[in-house]
């Protein structure tokens, strides 16, 4: 029994230093909320897989009865329970970042576009100002309002399956509509903003959707043409 | 006295062993978290990817509810076998 004890001791403090370090190495000192939810549910997982191994079908005879179902508990439930919210926190902040959306590659050509320092689009511009100071593209991408993250998760689920499906356009097209609240959440609140007569004007419009704000300060991305022609 | 010596004895012994269908149950158990935490260990090593997201998420997951699920269900039903429910 103390052997098992030891060998799960030195197998969380090995993933613990071994996360640690990583997490550092990849952000430059800089713990993030997603480095720390990653780094417990990784400790949390090798630490469940090699108790629930080792007390199932390594020492399972030699256990009493009662240390077998304790350790059952915190086998089966305690740690897949740290898991499951370390990977739901993982997943619900780690596809807020650029990171995330870049790792599909259908979304290469737009995060190129926005990070080159000499596109004229929208995007480029909002993130080269860095009028958007992190996780740019969920920042004009969910919604705002109560129910903007969870629509935002759905999408992400429907893009999900479109991409492991391999059913979608290549290059793929927006559809429907860009609401204004996302651009007006940030841009209504400026004096710059409320100096243009156009914008008091139509303020009515925009409320409505009527009339969209990238009808005049577009394009936001690099249109289809462009984006095929960048590809290899 | 003699019948609480017996009393005391019958505490003393070692918990009767549980029935087939609850070993099943937490053999099932032991397996769907192996395997879940296998899914989502690999989702978080690698990092955001199409498919280890999917492993991890849509895989991993429901595989450690289901083992959570089946764990409490199998402390429920034994429970309830030796009458302490």
């Amino acid at each position: 029994m103390s052997r098992l004890v030891f060998i799960l001791l030195t197998i969380l403090m090995e993933v613990g230093s071994c996360a640690s370090s990583t997490q550092a190495a990849g952000t430059g000192d800089m713990v993030t909320s997603v480095a720390v939810f990653r780094a417990i549910g990784i400790a949390a997982a090798l630490v469940g897989i090699a108790l629930l191994f080792l007390v199932q079908y390594v020492y399972r005879s030699r256990l009493s009865h009662g240390m077998y179902h304790r350790l059952l508990l915190i086998g089966v439930f305690l740690l897949p329970l740290a898991t499951t919210w370390s990977t739901s926190a993982t997943v619900m902040e780690g596809t807020k970042s650029v990171e995330a959306c870049n790792s599909c590659h259908v979304m290469h050509p737009f995060v190129n576009d926005m990070t080159n320092p000499t596109s004229p689009t929208l995007a480029a511009r909002h993130y080269r100002n860095n009028w958007i100071a992190k996780d740019q593209c969920y920042a004009c991408h969910v919604t705002y309002g109560i129910t903007g993250t969870l629509e935002g998760k759905r999408d992400g689920f429907r893009h999900w399956v479109h991409y492991i499906t391999n059913t979608y356009p290549d290059p793929i097209r927006f559809v429907g509509s860009y609401d204004n609240a996302n651009c007006l959440a940030c841009h209504q609140q400026t004096e710059k903003w409320s100096r243009v007569n156009s914008h008091r004007a139509l303020l009515g419009e925009f409320a409505t959707d009527r009339i969209a704000c990238i009808t005049c300060h577009g394009p936001p991305h690099p249109l289809p043409k462009e984006r095929r022609a960048q590809q290899p | 006295m003699g019948e609480q010596k017996d009393v005391l004895y019958e505490h003393q012994q070692e918990p009767r062993p549980a029935s087939a269908w609850v070993t099943r149950q937490l053999t099932l158990a032991v397996d769907c978290a192996i395997a879940g935490l296998v899914c989502v260990l690999l989702f978080l090593w690698h990092g955001f990817g199409a498919w280890t997201m999917g492993l991890g998420t849509f895989v991993g997951i429901p595989l450690l509810l289901i083992a959570m699920a089946l764990y409490i269900s199998a402390v429920i039903t034994d429970l309830k076998t030796r009458g302490a429910l």
